[in-house]
């Protein structure tokens, strides 16, 4: 066979087959309701081999979503410049050093105030620490067209911390207790815990197929469409 | 290789819509045209397009080797001599290549030509790799078309395997995949791709190539002010080495796919090189650059810019006169000529064969069909079977 053997797969479906009348007049009604903050429900893995228990049939799925947690845990785990600063707010036995070439990019990290009362960072040198990763908390498996959202998820034990036994992103957003399997968390929970970037310019690309277009457009000439054409070939 | 007319599947919008494919019908113009199909023999496919696609893509590859190894050739494809290293790092590097699309003159008995090659923003993707699979396939089963008809139709399966073979070879970031904002035939190729990737396992984010920014590590941010460290973008590399940002890319170290050599192929200063190197192969047309006309032997010729899209500034030559031409915003940069050939003619219409290469493998087609022979950027895709 000279062709793909199937290429229907659900992540290409954008809409649902031939809505009955019942089912739009029941979105109608659903979509005149203002919304009240969306909160989705994700579940807390240790690992990916907790996944897989929960998803025997996604096992490549849960392996890269453990995978990218561990990647955002390296590079955006709230920073200390000592151990026992790390552990008056993680606990005794709860914090590793950070690797040294994550340092850079992560150097802003705590610029803004941060909800678990995490203390604000130093912005370069070496000998950092940060908490371990206890876990990380996933959005729906099967809700969206992307592999679902991810966030590494951190606890504490430390007597006196606001955070103590609770469930707490790197960016200090209070997601659950400690224990949890299940949490309901604002999107806003699943965002990377960086400092945002500077961004110290933008509009760089695009000047050119903008000249082409406008150039186009004021060519009436063309019988050729000459508005929002494609830059591909 | 026939045309068939053929009634058009009763449902085929409301399925266009359930898979978002919104730009069946553009300008008020159709694009989408299942009112006829093309019939192959499998002969035909695997011996006059397969087997050449991947020979032409090897003698492709070939030219960019020479050409990163000859300022000559940098100058002749108009490459800003500042990327010049960009470009040759690229391919000492052998990053990796996504796809790319051919187009080529068949006519189901002589030898296909190849006109040129789209190997750094192909267009036409998601109606070849998908919507014409899901057409076989009600065609298969409403008995409208032969039992056991097939279709040179591999292009989905060889995406994703091969977005699963860069997740595999690269660390795991996100791939960003960036198009112009106003284009919603773009945004629709990239949504595509992005699919397959996601299917592939990959991270996906997409950033209008107008909202990337500058981080201040002088690295590329999208709008949320995410880095961008891998990036599929549907903007052709003439553009990007060209505008404000071009000066930062070498230092940004994005995984570009398409890589940075790709605008070697991409340019059609590569089919005089090619017909130098190749002179006489059955798959080539004659192909000049402007000082070598001396040697040219041919009376009817076509004008083509070197960056041209979509048949823009393209001029039909007989005998010195322009008979035909078709108007657009190309050509500053320096143009080739090449030998006329007729396009095979069903009924009114001009068909053009697109050979579709995945990594470095035929995978698949596609057939456009266009009034004039200029094929334009109003042509119509037509789905086509190969005979059991």
């Amino acid at each position: 066979m000279k062709r793909s053997s199937n290429v229907r797969r659900a992540r290409f479906r954008k809409s649902a087959p031939m809505v009955t009348t019942l089912a739009i007049s029941v979105s109608m009604v659903l979509s005149g309701c203002a919304p009240a903050p969306k909160q989705e429900e994700a579940q807390i893995y240790r690992n990916a081999a907790e996944c897989k228990q929960v998803y025997p049939d996604q096992p490549g799925l849960c392996d890269q979503v453990f995978g990218s947690a561990q990647v955002d845990h390296l590079a955006t785990a709230p920073r200390f410049d000592g151990l026992a600063q790390c552990e008056a707010d993680f606990g005794v036995g709860n914090c590793e050093a950070a690797p040294e070439n994550t340092l850079a990019q992560n150097s802003g990290y705590g610029d803004g105030s941060v909800d678990g009362g995490q203390p604000q960072q130093a912005s370069s040198g070496g000998g950092w620490f940060m908490p371990m990763m206890m876990g990380y908390m996933m959005g729906n498996m099967m809700g969206g067209r992307s592999a679902p959202r991810q966030a590494p998820v951190y606890s504490s034990s430390a007597p006196n911390s606001p955070i103590k036994d609770k469930l707490v992103t790197g960016k200090g957003d209070v997601v659950g207790n400690r224990g949890d399997r299940t949490v309901r968390a604002a999107p806003s929970a699943f965002q990377k815990a960086s400092a945002p970037t500077r961004v110290t310019r933008s509009g760089g690309f695009g000047a050119m197929a903008a000249q082409k277009s406008q150039a186009a457009a004021r060519s009436s000439t063309s019988t050729s469409r000459n508005t929002s054409r494609s830059f591909g070939g | 290789m026939q045309r068939h007319l053929v009634t058009p599947r009763s449902h085929w919008q409301a399925q266009a819509k359930e898979y978002g494919f919104h730009f069946h019908t553009m300008y008020d113009e159709p694009y989408w045209d299942e009112s006829r199909y093309y019939a192959f023999t499998l002969d035909q496919i695997e011996n006059d397009i397969e087997a050449p696609t991947e020979e032409l893509h090897q003698m492709c590859l070939e030219v960019v080797e020479e050409a990163v190894n000859s300022e000559n050739l940098m100058r002749r494809f108009a490459i800003p001599e500042a990327h010049w290293d960009l470009i040759a790092a690229s391919w000492r590097m052998k990053e990796p290549s996504l796809y790319g699309r051919m187009d080529l003159v068949y006519d189901g008995k002589n030898p296909a030509k190849f006109l040129e090659y789209n190997a750094d923003t192909p267009t036409s993707l998601y109606e070849s790799a998908f919507f014409q699979w899901l057409w076989l396939e009600d065609r298969l089963k409403d008995g409208s078309i032969a039992p056991g008809s097939d279709q040179f139709n591999g292009i989905q399966e060889a995406l994703i395997n091969r977005f699963a073979q860069l997740k595999s070879q690269w660390p795991p970031l996100p791939l960003h995949f960036a198009s112009c904002e106003e284009s919603i035939e773009d945004r629709g190729t990239v949504q595509y791709l992005e699919d397959c990737a996601a299917e592939a396992g990959l991270e996906t984010r997409y950033s209008a190539i107008e909202h990337f920014g500058l981080g201040d590590n002088d690295q590329f941010v999208d709008a949320n002010g995410e880095d961008i460290r891998a990036c599929f973008k549907l903007y052709p590399w003439e553009f990007m080495l060209r505008e404000e940002f071009a000066q930062y890319i070498q230092k940004a170290q994005v995984r570009w796919l398409e890589p940075a050599w790709k605008s070697i192929l991409s340019n059609k200063a590569i089919l005089p090189v090619l017909w130098h190197n190749h002179k006489g192969h059955p798959n080539l047309l004659p192909a000049y650059f402007p000082d070598f006309m001396d040697t040219c032997t041919e009376s009817k010729l076509v004008k083509k810019p070197i960056y041209s899209r979509e048949g823009a500034n393209i001029e039909i030559i007989d005998n010195g006169k322009v008979v035909e031409s078709s108007g657009g915003e190309y050509g500053e940069e320096g143009v080739i000529y090449q030998g006329y050939t007729d396009l095979p003619k069903f009924g009114d219409d001009h068909a053009l064969i697109g050979s579709w290469i995945v990594g470095d493998s035929a995978a698949g087609m596609s057939v456009r069909e266009d009034h004039s022979r200029i094929t334009q950027d109003l042509s119509r895709f037509v789905p086509h079977i190969i005979l059991p």
